[in-house]
């Protein structure tokens, strides 16, 4: 029997659109070098990549206060977590979109329903001035994910777990 | 017809028996992929309905692709579809993320065969 995986990753990083490619690409890398699985470690970096952007995007990065986000990466044979925390305002746009399509999502029987729902909305325009928000519906269907959402203390944070299956150990 | 080159992303052109033939290579993670690929499309667009000529996009050496080139990429498909323009998409179902990505679109596959898939393992 092989050596246990346990792994934990977790850094601090400055809300520049740069830094997610860099940093997706990483976790990328890292898991490659953990999990045999290509598509596991794919699938896990377009999870990471997405709630990335998404932190970019939507985190609020006006107060001097709170100049990073925080990815952390953590995981052992079985699941991946991968959670992003960002700075946001309550009752702020941003926050009340997120969690309306989150629960949007929860409305569907199946990840692939949600995702196809929205890709039809973005087809026949129907999405107005709130953006695509694809990210989320893309990382439930192709991250086969679970997602948690919380918003506590100016800090919304995502959490997505993972199951690795039967991904070897490399 | 110009190759586009946009950060990470290279989308090659060949043109050849009334096929535009668009080959995706590297990333496209821009923060607006819109601003660099829409006025492309424009134009790939503008030239199959010239030629005339149907359009072939193949994704097997693409290595990644954010949500927000997901969506450029459905705009392109309904525009395509409203000049009637055929469309075919060439993917590497060997890739499980491309199988997963691309399976999705086929909700926008009509009995009109405007839009096809095709698939390659390697």
């Amino acid at each position: 029997m092989g050596r246990p995986i346990n792994f934990q990753v977790a850094v601090p990083v400055g809300p520049k659109w740069k830094n997610v490619e860099l940093l997706r690409s990483s976790i990328l890398n890292c898991l490659a070098a953990i999990f045999h699985d290509s598509d596991v470690t794919h699938q896990v970096s377009i999870v990471a990549g997405e709630l990335l952007e998404n932190a970019v995007k939507y985190g609020d990065w006006t107060s001097k206060e709170h100049t990073h986000f925080d990815l952390r990466v953590w995981g052992d044979a079985h699941s991946v977590h991968v959670e992003v925390s960002n700075p946001a305002k309550p009752d702020s746009k941003a926050v009340d979109e997120l969690f309306h399509m989150v629960k949007w999502l929860e409305g569907f029987p199946s990840a692939q329903d949600a995702y196809q729902a929205r890709l039809r909305q973005l087809a026949d325009g129907e999405t107005g001035d709130t953006g695509s928000q694809l990210g989320l519906a893309r990382i439930l269907y192709e991250g086969d994910c679970v997602l948690d959402a919380n918003f506590t203390d100016g800090i919304v944070r995502i959490r997505a777990t993972v199951a690795t299956g039967q991904a070897v150990a490399a | 017809m110009e190759n586009l080159v946009a950060g990470d992303l290279t989308i090659n052109i060949t043109n050849t028996a009334g096929i535009l033939g668009l080959d995706w290579r590297g990333k496209s993670a821009d923060r607006q992929p819109q601003i660099a690929l829409s006025p492309f499309f424009e134009q790939v667009a503008t030239a199959a309905a010239a030629q005339p000529a149907s359009i072939e996009m193949h994704f097997e050496n693409l290595e990644h692709f954010n949500s927000s080139t997901i969506t450029v990429l459905i705009q392109f498909i309904q525009k395509l579809r409203q000049k009637n323009i055929k469309l075919r998409i060439v993917f590497n179902s060997g890739f499980k993320w491309q199988r997963l990505s691309f399976d999705a679109l086929r909700i926008f596959e009509k009995p009109d065969g405007l839009l096809t898939f095709g698939t390659v393992q390697n």
